[in-house]
């Protein structure tokens, strides 16, 4: 007999029709960046890190930090794996999945034609994952159940 | 016994999946969704904006599925 608290959930990527979407810090046009430059004309890098002091400062992280929002894991690191920089509470997802949730989402009921709830759920690797960090694309949710 | 990451773990290791496997514990996406759970599988096409388009279940009917991504799409 199934139990009704068995569900797994394959989230599928429809591949054929995608929009973009998301937070979308991927490519923040970060550069090696290096020494040189000053502050005053955002070509310095006074944090050594990937990005240049205009760069931080467009994007609101601190250039003087190699990780502003002192979670342990870069700004670099973070801006890569599509995780915010600046939420000490978000970090890159271990199986690599993008923090997509644009922020603005507002569960609508559990109709078709509905904002499905931001369910949070457990991934491969062993971490909680939120449904809506997987905003952005068009999936198919595959539901089944293990015994 | 609700799932936990070692079912998700274990079941994207035997059917080879890169893609996210996930449990869910809490029922959440049954009780959030038209899908009950009373037919397996059940499958949700959603939209990038996590509206959900359609839900239908059983094997080999996921041309609705695509359907409804088409039209959402536009194409």
């Amino acid at each position: 007999m199934r139990s009704s608290s068995l569900f797994l959930v394959g989230v599928l990527l429809v591949a054929c029709a995608t929009e973009n979407g998301g937070d979308q810090q991927g490519s923040s046009g970060a550069s090696d960046g290096g020494a040189g430059g000053t502050l005053d004309d955002g070509s310095g890098n006074a944090d050594g890190d990937c990005l240049t002091d205009g760069e931080e400062l467009a994007l609101g992280t601190d250039p003087n930090a190699v990780d502003s929002d002192m979670d342990g894991v870069s700004d670099c690191a973070e801006i890569d794996c599509v995780s915010d920089p600046l939420d000490t509470a978000e970090v890159c997802y271990a199986c690599g999945w993008k923090h997509n949730d644009p922020g603005n989402l507002v569960s609508t009921g559990a109709t078709e034609g509905s904002t499905i709830a931001n369910v949070s759920l457990i991934d491969q690797c062993n971490e909680p994952v939120n449904l809506w960090d997987f905003a952005g694309e068009y999936h198919i949710l595959y539901l089944t159940a293990a015994w | 016994m609700p799932p936990l990451g070692g079912t998700a773990t274990a079941y994207a290791t035997a059917i080879g999946a890169t893609y996210p496997v996930l449990a869910d514990p809490t029922d959440g996406v049954a009780k959030g969704s038209p899908w009950n759970g009373a037919t397996l599988p059940g499958h949700c096409a959603m939209a990038p904006d996590m509206t959900i388009l359609k839900c239908w279940t059983g094997h080999g009917e996921d041309t609705q599925g695509y359907d409804a991504i088409k039209a959402h799409a536009g194409l």
